[in-house]
């Protein structure tokens, strides 16, 4: 099996942010924590306005900079290529949380440590789809190898203006994107 | 600001690997003397820095654990390279108080940690240009921590040396701090420009950058009056009477200091990591 990783159709995302609170139920996450977090962006102006929703979490990437800087090597990339943090090896130092172009690591106070997603391995190795996936309504989520994944669903890209250069991390995500949110004139919406 | 441990630690860090290094060098020059304040003041600014870096961690009392990724990490290189700088100018001190070990130890460990600290000042500013914070990636952090080791250091070590360095020609510390200075303001001018070009979150920083432009205004005043204001008794010690050329290194001292504390404080500041949205 090849690189595993998410496939995320925004086309078909709603923005109901069901992926959000399975995966911040199942992490039993408090309040001001998201493993997996959507964000609504808006695009363009009258008369030609447009919103989308992007739904992101750890990519798993196959170059992680969280992986590379950590010090203790709590970061680290997992049998089977997914990127997991060890809890016991970790200090709390957040150079992951400064490493992550994408934010992904959060520091939990309460523990003086960082955590992150980690793919639900446990659901995983049950054989079974991490929660947000499950969860989804719309079904615009997929994990899998991400190879195979490209292939299933066509015109996908990795590279989107809200986000930094794959170059650099070379993320486990594949994107079905709206056309609109390839757009540069792109501003984030509180919701 | 929420990294006031960090800030602490490197300012520390640095000025105490400075004053490491302005000892060596002195010390080559003027073989008779001791600076066993300088030796003092640097082992208790690594301690200090080393508590601070310390305070910083969810974990402090699993700190060594930082020792496990020293392959890729350069966060994990620099807790070695500054431990064992705090190691060297710890015991290069306690020989001062104790007696102990022959002239050549010393000297060993004065190059030794003069080495160490560089490479730390090396690895700490690797370590911040590789993260995802635009406003710390180029050439200008390089610049900024080796200025301030350097300028810092140099001032700090004549500072605490000035009784024993009374009747010494100075100019080569009025010029090395001068010549710090000048080059860290001159990588500054373009760092600053090219700030507002670059994607979102550089832009973000850039932003900030611009509301702080009294504090940054009154850095560079501090940094460049401090190192200005140094220069002139030590090119005119002989015929300035001693009092008044003290008195002046004093207050460059301590503008300098001033200066480059506050430098640090905006380049912690002006923090913002690339994020979804913000590239």
């Amino acid at each position: 099996m090849g690189k595993l990783g998410f496939y995320f159709d925004m086309t078909a995302c709603i923005g109901c942010r069901t992926c959000q609170i399975a995966c911040k139920d199942k992490n039993d996450l408090k309040v001001g924590i998201i493993f997996r977090q959507t964000r609504t962006f808006e695009t363009g102006a009258y008369p030609n306005p447009g919103v989308y929703h992007y739904s992101g979490t750890c990519n798993h990437c196959a170059n992680p900079k969280c992986v590379e800087g950590c010090p203790t090597g709590a970061m680290h990339v997992d049998a089977d290529g997914t990127v997991q943090h060890d809890k016991a090896k970790c200090i709390g130092c957040r150079y992951c949380t400064w490493a992550c172009p994408y934010g992904v690591p959060k520091f939990i106070k309460e523990v003086g440590k960082v955590s992150k997603c980690d793919a639900c391995k446990e659901q995983r190795d049950k054989g079974e789809n991490p929660v947000c996936v499950d969860a989804c309504p719309m079904r615009a989520l997929e994990w899998g190898d991400i190879e195979e994944l490209k292939m299933k669903h066509g015109d996908t890209v990795k590279d989107l203006p809200i986000l930094a250069n794959s170059a650099v991390t070379n993320p486990s995500v594949v994107i079905k994107p709206k056309a609109l949110a390839l757009q540069k004139d792109f501003r984030y919406k509180e919701v | 600001m929420h990294e006031s441990a960090l800030l602490i630690f490197s300012f520390c860090m640095q000025t105490a690997i400075g004053i490491m290094i302005f000892t060596t060098l002195t010390k080559q020059l003027h073989q008779d003397k001791e600076f066993k304040l300088a030796a003092t003041v640097a082992a208790v600014l690594s301690i200090i820095g080393v508590a601070a870096s310390l305070s910083h961690l969810g974990r402090p009392m699993s700190a060594l654990n930082s020792l496990g990724n020293l392959g890729s990490s350069w966060l994990s290189r620099e807790v070695l390279s500054a431990g064992t700088f705090m190691g060297i100018a710890v015991v290069y001190a306690l020989l001062h108080y104790y007696k102990a070990g022959g002239e050549s130890l010393k000297t060993a460990l004065r190059w030794a940690g003069s080495a160490v600290g560089l490479i730390t000042v090396f690895s700490m500013s690797k370590l911040y240009t590789t993260a995802s914070v635009p406003v710390w990636q180029g050439i200008n952090t390089f610049v900024d921590f080796y200025a301030t080791t350097l300028a810092v250091g140099a001032l700090v070590f004549l500072v605490l040396s000035l009784k024993e360095l009374q009747d010494v020609d100075k100019r080569i510390y009025g010029f090395s701090v001068l010549a710090a200075v000048v080059i860290q303001a001159a990588a500054a001018v373009p760092f600053a420009i090219g700030l507002g070009l670059e994607g979102m979150a550089a832009q973000a920083s850039a932003e900030i950058l611009r509301s702080m432009s009294t504090v940054i205004g009154l850095k560079w005043l501090l940094i460049l009056g401090g190192a200005g204001l140094f220069l002139w008794p030590s090119l005119q010690v002989a015929s300035v009477k001693a009092q008044s050329a003290s008195t002046i290194i004093y207050a460059a001292g301590v503008a300098l200091v001033c200066g480059q504390f506050i430098g640090r404080y905006v380049f912690y500041a002006a923090m913002i990591t690339m994020n979804i949205g913000l590239t």
